[in-house]
């Protein structure tokens, strides 16, 4: 589980919060964007489309908006200081809307999921990791856990292994 | 793909248009004639062969059959020249169906054939109408009712020896006798024919219950349907048309310990069955979603549900087919695949027997009975779906969270089950084991000495630890993931990315969220080696399961079905009573 600190508010994070606040009055000039490799409007997108509730987790080289949907499952969007989603994670009893949460990347991922049919492997983790995206899922039904990141936009100095 | 389609489609035109009207000048037209060529009569329950001729077609690609109507065409037997039209078995009134082949090479070649399906006058119906669960030494009288006709029926027997015999028959009563000993599980099937009109029948099932094994299912690690599966569980289920004794057994069900209710393939269902309807209007849709990305779709059809002295009334099954009046919602589709067909899922269904009672709830909170984006229920119209609330009594349920006492059972069955296997190491073709239902209810489900495992109530998982330093706390036993997948440094396989090719001893530790504790050991092999072996039992067979290193909430040990080899599992039910001075369910046990 991904926590902030509250009390301590950085520069950067400050630096932060008002490129966020200039996105959110620029959110409705700009076009419907959805969420991976969209722009942080798309959260809002996002959190509209999941009927859920946002709460924004600030950090050094990004910052975590996290959904909690109207069916307990929580959806973190992973978003640089340049204002783009480069990851999104999600948890719960329900898989949210694949469409949705990866936007442009949703075609790469559907045809990588219809070319990993291998026979052997029924039930199984999905693992998907290709130039541009990787999608990593596991959990049972009733269970799902799963991210999703472009990795060449993964801020510099951030570990993928953060997006979760 | 698109401009090859539409260059297709082009240079379609210009042919048709050439040609002025699809036939080749100069080219006879390919044509199709049928045998028999005339119109035809058959009585309800028959059967008539159909037999394609096309000419001029030198591709020799034959026909693709089509049925407008009841009954249906078989398709063990149906090739590209011939055909078996089944009639129902019985019809309310005479009614005409038409059965249409069609030119493979070229498809405005049709030729189609009438048949009317007589009704017949007479019909029979028996007393008791519904599957009767029987022990050695016991009997069943039956009576049955005839109407339209008073020269009653003659009886018999499926098998005709061994499993019971048939006595005192009259023209409308016969009693059935069991066998004085009965040393496995057996289905009979009784029947009545119409002495008058003989394509008038009536069955009664039977279904014959050794001692110490009302609650004892078999399965198998055998590869399933299409022998091409690796360690996963198959067993048979009967489901009949609720209250009725018109029944079929399904064999190649994947027992599933990490999903809940019973899913079917359609094509494998040949019982008229009847949709639920859905509060939105329409039928009841369910979607389930595997984190594999793929998919099964189809509508909720409520069915009695059989299996060894066990029965689970007017269970809401999900019956797995592609509509063909709408499209499946995207927001159930969602870019995975669609394994609504035999193929794909390389199993005839999928039994689910996990923790909940049904597929939309979680330790009591029932996700689909408000208005809310879950994506598993729908109705749907020929215009379209919609996400549709449900109430409990309607969702897909666990077959064994329904099962009710009777003649054959101490008690209620259905607070959870139990899988055992023998032990393996290595590969075998097969491996023989059970699913035991009910915990600590007969005489042979007692919890004895496992040790019980209780699980977090937001998402049914507990926490498995030390291994490669790694803490997983959404770890969970699964018969329904065929093999242990795990976060790990191990090397995955050249040929199987799924898989690891480390050959390691290891161990983990799973704690439950009451702390119990327990060392798990086990042996990962190459599963490239293990796959060239042509079997398909597995219990060393391992996976990547997300990033490694992985810590925390949605990193998970997938213990899956070799886990339960060399062991007594149990899992018990949400909701469920379990023997006294254990938690209350749900949890594992082993």
């Amino acid at each position: 589980m991904e926590t902030c600190t509250p009390g301590v508010v950085h520069p950067r994070k400050l630096w932060l919060a008002l490129v966020g606040i200039a996105f959110m009055m620029l959110a409705v000039s700009f076009p419907a964007l959805a969420a991976l490799g969209g722009d942080v409007n798309s959260v809002q997108e996002d959190q509209a489309h999941m009927k859920g509730s946002l709460q924004i987790h600030p950090a050094a080289a990004y910052s975590v908006h996290e959904i909690t949907t109207s069916t307990r499952t929580v959806v973190r969007e992973y978003v640089s200081p340049e204002g783009k989603v480069f990851g999104v994670a999600w948890q719960g009893p329900f898989v949210p809307d694949m469409q949705q949460l990866l936007g442009t990347s949703f075609q790469q991922y559907a045809a990588a999921v219809q070319a990993n049919r291998d026979t052997h492997a029924r039930r199984k983790p999905l693992n998907i990791q290709e130039p541009g995206l990787v999608v990593q899922t596991s959990g049972h039904v009733r269970a799902y856990s799963g991210r999703a990141y472009i990795p060449e936009m993964v801020p510099q100095g951030v570990s993928a292994e953060t997006i979760r | 793909m698109r401009s090859f389609l539409v260059f297709a489609l082009v240079g379609s035109l210009v042919w048709l248009v050439g040609c002025g009207g699809g036939t080749p000048v100069g080219v006879t037209p390919i044509t199709v004639s049928l045998t028999p060529s005339s119109a035809q009569t058959i009585n309800q329950g028959a059967t008539l062969g159909i037999v394609a001729t096309v000419a001029n077609d030198p591709t020799g690609s034959g026909v693709s059959w089509n049925l407008s109507g009841v009954g249906s065409l078989n398709t063990q037997t149906e090739t590209t020249s011939s055909v078996t039209y089944d009639a129902p078995s019985s019809v309310t009134s005479n009614t005409t169906v038409t059965v249409t082949a069609t030119s493979i090479a070229d498809t405005s070649a049709t030729a189609s054939l009438q048949i009317t399906v007589q009704a017949s006058s007479v019909t029979v119906s028996l007393t008791p109408s519904k599957p009767q669960i029987v022990s050695q030494g016991g009997t069943v009288s039956i009576t049955a009712s005839v109407k339209g006709d008073t020269t009653g029926v003659n009886w018999s027997i499926s098998p005709a020896s061994g499993d019971g015999t048939l006595k005192s028959e009259t023209a409308t009563t016969v009693t059935y006798d069991a066998p004085a000993s009965v040393t496995s599980n057996a289905v009979v099937t009784i029947t009545a024919t119409s002495k008058k009109n003989t394509s008038s029948t009536a069955q009664l099932v039977i279904n014959l219950v050794a001692p110490g094994q009302s609650n004892v299912q078999p399965i198998a690690v055998d590869g399933g349907p299409l022998t091409n599966y690796p360690d996963g569980a198959f067993t048979s289920v009967t489901i009949c048309v609720p209250g009725t004794s018109q029944c079929q057994t399904i064999e190649g069900i994947l027992v599933d310990t990490g999903s809940v209710g019973l899913r079917i393939l359609a094509s494998e269902i040949n019982l008229p069955l009847q949709p639920l309807a859905a509060a939105s209007g329409g039928t009841l849709n369910n979607c389930v979603s595997f984190v594999d990305g793929s998919f099964l779709w189809g509508e909720v059809e409520p069915a009695d549900v059989y299996m060894a002295g066990e029965v689970s009334s007017e269970l809401p099954v999900h019956v797995l087919a592609d509509p063909t009046t709408f499209t499946i919602p995207t927001t159930c589709s969602m870019g995975g695949t669609d394994e609504d067909n035999q193929t794909a899922l390389g199993a005839n269904g999928i039994i689910g027997v996990g923790m909940e009672p049904t597929d939309c709830t979680i330790q009591g909170q029932n996700f689909c009975n408000v208005p809310s984006n879950q994506n598993i229920y729908y109705g749907c119209t020929s215009s379209g779906c919609e996400i549709t609330t449900v109430p409990i009594a309607d969702q897909v349920t666990n077959p064994v969270d329904l099962f009710a006492a009777n003649s054959v059972t101490s008690g209620e069955d259905n607070n959870g089950v139990i899988l055992q296997f023998p032990s393996l190491s290595g590969a075998a073709a097969t491996l023989d084991g059970s699913m035991i239902f009910g915990i600590g209810t007969e005489s042979n489900n007692a919890l004895g000495g496992a040790t019980v495992y209780t699980v977090d109530p937001s998402d049914d998982d507990f926490t498995t630890e030390n291994f490669e330093g790694q803490t997983m706390p959404s770890s969970f036993i699964d018969s329904g993931s065929n093999g242990f997948f795990f976060p790990s440094s191990f090397i995955v396989c050249p040929d199987n990315a799924d898989f690891y090719c480390d050959a390691q001893n290891a161990s983990a530790t799973n704690v439950g969220a009451n702390n119990a504790q327990g060392i798990v050991d086990f042996t990962i092999a190459n599963a490239d080696d293990l796959f060239k072996t042509g079997d398909f039992a597995y219990g060393d067979l391992g996976g990547p399961n997300g990033t490694y290193p992985c810590n925390g909430t949605g990193c998970s040990f997938d213990w899956g079905l070799p886990f339960f080899f060399g062991r007594s599992v149990y899992t018990s039910i949400d909701g469920q009573t379990v023997p006294s001075g254990q938690p209350a369910a749900p949890w594992w046990a082993y």
